[in-house]
């Protein structure tokens, strides 16, 4: 056994509760929220940082979880899609809702947390930095354009 | 182990969630979404009536669903034409999927449950609308008895019987015992509503299965979660064919939380563990050797050289042999010659491939995201060598199917590995590695065409071969020779070469690749006789000469309609889509219009795509029009999204999509070198609908296949290559130097 596969113990706080986990230190986030503590709206699409389905937020920040190993956020706060509010009530929900957004929806955790980041960090963002921000998480049912007028919809209603 | 299996029949109609974040356990939980999974036998206080609904004590009604979600909306779909019929308050409604070993107990009184080929709609309408009507009039019944007046006095309105002239009413779930003992209405007795009557047939109804698609509530295969699973990854021979040699399973045994490592079949094996983690791990540093097999040395080189053997060989089967392209041929004035290839194509749904079973000594239960549970249960079943009686299969939602899930490749797998530990469930999980390379593929195919135009600039002769690897019309013929183009010469033949990858419709099927290669041919014909794409293909669907041709096999079929009413309707959309991207309206230099059709059963579609090429190698999608006659809608938005979604998938295959095989195994592995139309290349969608009221069909592919040709013949009109084989990232897209 390498050392990097040694269980260590990390600290987190996961949806504004402190969790103490014992895992791997390599063990990646997602496999920690989705198998370890149950928090499975966060998907695993593939593994390399290619399709954010994994999209969670590390202190604020949109991370691809499958490729945040725990020990490397020791500390940190995480938010997941169950975290975003407690009521379906945040203004992407709302709009994702109103919007007809979802068709599988296995990626749209991903995409509703990438758009979180972006508009807690650009309240009005422009068609361009929309499209530049959500390119990096694919929709394999194509729902691009849903996505788009569910971002300018919450952003007008924020 | 029996008790545990017990515990999960019981609660079968629970859907498994997530326990609050705390301890980090995992429980079940009644969570009353629409997404629960069915049981057989109505819980304390609800009422089952024929088969399709329960009603419960608060007057909430359960529908049944017995086709898949894999993202298309059936789940709507599916209760709104269940629930017109009902007079039920949508509002109250509630759903939940049919249990399948209820399904085989009662003879299969749920219909089809494969889902697939845009015919979800189609060949459920009449059967949800007559049980509907059925059992409001059961309903309808009791409440005659109880009030002592007629039944037709009285009048069925949001989950309650009416009686207007005393203003008496009953709730549905004040009925719903005494509605339970009335036998079921003949159908023959009962007339449905007309369309014009419907109040939640063709609404833009929300989705049932949206909120819980935006709260990470939803639960997919991969999120099933039972008390005591273990977790299994697996590794699958790279080379198609090959066997497992030998394994190390020592090397890993002692390994954090693995517990077993399970040889599956001849040719994978699998570690299980208390984590999927744990257990990808171990399998990683697992030594293991593979045997090559027979087809160690395929290539996409040697596939293709293959195929072109197939063209010049004498053909398999001749599809159609209208007049005689022998003769006509070679009188004609002016000659057309082309090459076509579509590539394999991997369905990747975004849900990697996973199914969790449970077997005991005498029973077993599989959870699965899959698009032919009936398939699933019986793969199970032989697969274990047990009375399919014994088992259950639970869909649960999919996270994309495309025909991917048609196949039940990983529920055998999941099968052999639990019943390695019999008693404890196991979830098998693919890595997207392990989906790219070892799904069954969209089949290739190679075309070539042969046209003779006379001197007025009309089809005189078509001839098309086709070489592929299945003589099952969905995989190879599809849209090939159904064409209902005025062509007085017209042969279409197959030449089946020996598959070696197995092949799994996707969706748009032959479709995708016939229309491709028919469509693209149609506008080289019109560019060489001088005509514009729009006219040359309108004249080529005349519905007073349209081909009286049927193919001998196609599913969905026409539906008996004449091939006169059938180039009647393509045209309209075909009109429609023209009319609506303003076809007639000139482009400026470097910019192009491609236009296509695409009938399917009775689906009629017709896509316009403009383009703008950048001058550095690459081009631009400016908007994409689709025309679409599928009959009814039953849910709009819902149609129109699928739309919205079928371009994106059309878009994906036609620009990026290409599995290649080297040494006999797939190249490509996961999304940076099998990649996908992504948010920032999404081009404008617009969705017409033509409905001709009259004939049912679908909406969820058709449009896959129309755009890429459109697309395709969009470059060429813009002055850039003729794209013969796809996909387009293959080609580097400059103006022709004219």
């Amino acid at each position: 056994m390498t050392a990097t596969t040694q269980d260590r113990t990390v600290v987190l706080t996961v949806n504004g509760e402190k969790v103490s986990l014992t895992a791997p230190g390599d063990m990646p986030l997602l496999w920690v929220l989705r198998d370890r503590l149950g928090l499975t709206g966060t998907k695993y699409g593939c593994g390399i940082g290619a399709c954010g389905a994994c999209t969670v937020h590390v202190d604020g920040a949109p991370t691809l979880a499958c490729q945040t190993s725990v020990k490397a956020i020791a500390g940190a706060h995480v938010t997941t899609i169950e975290g975003l509010s407690p009521d379906r009530g945040h203004p992407l929900q709302r709009a994702w809702v109103a919007e007809q957004v979802p068709q599988c929806g296995y990626c749209q955790s991903g995409q509703i947390m990438r758009a979180a980041a972006l508009l807690a960090r650009n309240p009005e963002p422009s068609r361009g930095e929309i499209a530049k921000e959500m390119r990096a998480n694919i929709c394999r049912c194509g729902t691009y354009l849903r996505i788009v007028r569910a971002i300018e919809r919450a952003a007008r209603d924020a | 182990m029996p008790d545990l299996i017990e515990s999960y029949s019981i609660s079968r109609r629970d859907v498994l969630v997530a326990a609050a974040l705390g301890g980090g356990a995992v429980a079940f939980g009644y969570c009353g979404s629409a997404l629960a999974l069915a049981d057989a036998v109505a819980p304390t206080g609800d009422t089952e009536l024929y088969n399709w609904v329960v009603i419960a004590a608060d007057n909430s009604v359960t529908l049944r669903i017995a086709q898949m979600e894999m993202g298309q909306g059936a789940i709507t779909a599916m209760a709104q034409l269940l629930a017109e019929e009902l007079e039920a308050d949508w509002a109250g409604i509630r759903t939940e999927f049919i249990s399948i070993a209820t399904h085989r107990r009662r003879n299969k009184v749920y219909g089809r449950t494969r889902t697939a080929a845009s015919l979800g709609v189609k060949l459920s309408e009449q059967l949800l609308r007559t049980a509907g009507a059925q059992i409001r009039m059961m309903l309808v019944t009791a409440a005659a008895a109880r009030f002592g007046v007629p039944a037709v006095e009285l009048v069925a309105r949001d989950s309650a019987i009416h009686h207007p002239t005393t203003g008496r009413k009953l709730l549905y779930a004040e009925l719903a015992g005494d509605a339970a003992r009335v036998p079921p209405p003949d159908p023959a007795t009962l007339r449905l509503k007309a369309p014009q009557d419907w109040k939640l047939v063709g609404k833009p109804l929300a989705r049932l299965d949206v909120p819980a698609k935006t709260d990470g509530s939803a639960i997919y295969g991969i999120d099933v979660s039972l008390p005591g699973m273990k977790h299994a990854a697996i590794a699958m021979s790279p080379v198609v064919g090959g066997k497992l040699a030998s394994h190390d399973a020592e090397a890993v045994l002692a390994q954090p939380g693995v517990h077993a490592v399970v040889p599956v079949g001849e040719d994978a094996i699998a570690v299980i563990a208390d984590d999927w983690w744990q257990a990808r791990t171990a399998l990683d540093a697992m030594p293991i050797e593979w045997r090559g097999g027979a087809y160690a040395s395929l290539s996409s080189e040697t596939i293709l050289a293959d195929l072109r053997m197939g063209l010049q060989a004498e053909p398999d089967i001749v599809l159609r042999d209208d007049g005689d392209v022998g003769e006509a041929m070679p009188k004609a004035a002016n000659h057309l010659e082309a090459e076509y290839f579509v590539p394999y194509l991997d369905h990747a749904p975004l849900e990697p491939m996973n199914a969790t079973a449970l077997v005991t000594d005498d029973r077993f239960e599989v959870w699965v995201p899959t698009q032919v549970p009936e398939t699933a249960l019986s793969v199970a079943a032989e697969t274990l060598g047990m009375d399919p009686n014994s088992g259950e299969v639970h869909p649960t939602l999919m996270g994309g199917g495309f025909g991917r899930r048609q196949s039940s490749d990983f529920v055998r797998q999941a099968a052999q590995i639990a019943k390695a530990i019999p008693g404890t469930a196991v979830k098998l999980l693919w890595s997207r590695e392990d989906t790219t390379r070892h799904g069954p593929l969209r089949p290739v195919a190679l075309s070539r065409f042969r046209a003779a135009l006379d001197r007025k600039g009309t089809v005189a002769a078509w001839s098309h071969r086709i070489a592929a690897h299945s003589t099952s019309p969905v995989d190879s013929t599809y849209g090939a020779d159904s064409l209902l183009y005025a062509v007085p010469n017209m042969r279409v033949e197959l030449a089946v070469r020996e598959p070696v990858i197995q092949a799994a419709p996707m969706r748009g099927v032959a479709f995708a690749m016939n229309c491709f290669v028919t469509q693209s041919f149609v506008d080289e014909l019109a560019v060489t006789a001088g005509a514009d794409a729009y006219a040359f293909q309108r004249a080529l669907l005349d519905p007073a000469k349209a081909a009286d041709y049927v193919p001998p096999s196609v599913f969905p079929d026409f539906d008996g309609l004449t091939p006169d009413v059938r180039a009647a309707r393509l045209r309209a959309v075909l009109d429609e889509a023209a009319d609506k991207a303003g076809w007639s309206e000139p482009l400026a230099a470097g910019r192009g219009r491609g236009i296509a059709v695409n009938e399917e059963g009775t689906s009629y579609f017709a896509a316009v795509v403009e383009v703008t090429l950048d001058g550095a190698g690459w081009f631009k999608i400016d908007r994409v029009i689709v025309a679409a006659d599928p009959g009814f809608l039953v849910n709009p938005d819902m149609a129109t999204a699928q739309v919205e979604g079928s371009v994106a998938f059309g878009l994906t295959s036609a620009i990026y999509g290409e599995i290649t095989v080297r040494d006999g195994a797939v190249v490509q592995s996961n999304f940076d070198d099998y990649r996908m139309l992504r948010l920032d290349e999404m081009p404008d969608v617009e969705v017409h609908w033509v409905l001709n009221r009259e004939v049912w069909g679908g909406v969820g592919e058709p449009a896959t296949a129309a755009v890429i040709p459109a697309l395709t013949n969009a470059i060429a009109n813009a002055g850039g290559p003729r794209i013969r084989s796809l996909p387009i990232m293959n080609h580097r897209i400059e103006r022709r130097v004219l």
